[in-house]
């Protein structure tokens, strides 16, 4: 006697019904149109890899050495700088979104005697509770509500508050 | 109202009072920065740290210009910017009556020349406007005599000229005119 196995023993089931149509669709591709669409291998994949990323233009030799040195402070010193310019007071040379580092310190100087003539303690506990107005030499203070430091020393001809003749008013 | 140009997005300066410091140390050194602005009046430093501090300074001394100092909130934010004291009285005092009218903003800032060889950090100069300390650029260089504002006086002499004869013209005018006028008047 031959024993067979569950799965064979089982019925077989009969085929699901093919979904029928009245009409023949006409959008579904026949057998033949799908061979004729077909792109041949070599495009299917060449198409993809055409696109990917490759170099647009040449790089320059200082690129290149850039790239592979990696970038060194050392070149911002060996660029030459083109922004400098002369200062129309002084003469001397900064750059252009500077100040002129000559002037300036001349202005860091007087600043220092005045706040030196101003006094430490008003200058750096009691702040005074009206505008600070310095007098030089031979000047007198306009209004006298104001907070009065006097300099020892004669105005400096380049400091002037409203002597000279502003280019707007003019 | 900030009358400067300022950035859209804040510095985080996470090292700004050594390295770690975090958002925390970031305000201590602002405020640090806002106090020794409105103290001494013109201070140096490190370009991106000044252009930070400005912004509060602005806004400080704008709110104290808008409120005064009777204003609970004001005073407040003003106690807490400032570290020193007595600068609670020179804020509202001495900067308050300075700026009421200002149309500008009442910062300026200042591009300090590199020290070479370079490599540091930018350096600036932030100061307020209208300060007792000498001007930063000194001379108020001599202009009458450049081309452009030569060729502009001579227009507007030009311009005073043909006014006046325009005038001339027009009181001639008007006086025949209300001469008419007055006849008519005077006719009924
Ligand atoms: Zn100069």
């Amino acid at each position: 006697m031959i024993v067979l196995p569950l799965a064979a023993t089982k019925e077989r089931e009969p085929y699901h019904p093919a979904l029928a149509y009245n009409v023949i669709p006409v959008a579904t591709p026949t057998h033949d149109q799908d061979c004729d669409d077909k792109q041949s291998l070599l495009d299917t994949i060449m198409s993809n890899i055409l696109w990917a990323a490759v170099p647009k233009h040449r790089r320059s030799p200082t690129k290149r050495l850039i790239r592979r040195n990696g970038y060194t402070y050392v070149r911002d010193f060996m660029t030459p700088k083109k922004n400098i310019v002369a200062c129309l007071e002084c003469g001397h040379y900064h750059e252009r979104h500077t100040i002129c580092g000559n002037c300036y310190e001349k202005v860091k100087e007087e600043t220092e005697t005045m706040r030196e003539a101003m006094g430490e303690d008003t200058r750096l506990y009691n702040q005074p509770k009206s505008e600070v107005v310095f007098v030089y030499e031979n000047e007198k203070p306009e209004d006298e509500n104001k907070f009065i430091v006097e300099v020892d020393k004669p105005r400096p001809e380049w400091f002037s508050h409203s002597l000279l003749t502003k280019a707007k008013t003019r | 109202m900030l009358r400067f140009r300022y950035r859209f997005r804040q510095r985080n300066l996470p090292s700004a009072e050594g390295t770690g410091s975090g958002p925390a140390g970031r305000i201590s050194k602002m405020r640090k920065l806002v106090t020794a602005l409105i103290r001494h009046e013109r201070i140096e430093g490190k370009h991106p740290y000044l252009d930070e501090a400005r912004g509060y300074a602005e806004r400080l001394i704008d709110e104290a210009v808008r409120n005064g100092d009777q204003h609970k909130p004001t005073m407040e934010i003003a106690n807490y910017w400032l570290l020193e004291k007595d600068l609670l009285h020179k804020l509202f005092k001495v900067l308050v009556p300075r700026y009421e009218n200002a149309s500008t903003s009442y910062t300026k800032m200042w591009n300090l020349p590199t020290v070479y060889p370079g490599g540091g950090y930018h350096m600036a100069l932030l100061e307020l406007r209208n300060n007792p300390w000498p001007d930063v650029i000194p001379q108020q260089r001599e202009v009458k005599n450049n081309l452009i504002n030569v060729l502009i006086k001579a227009a507007k002499e030009d311009h005073e000229k043909n006014q006046q004869l325009t005038e001339h013209k027009q009181s001639e005018f008007t006086d025949q005119s209300t001469d008419t006028g007055t006849t008519t008047s005077q006719s009924p």
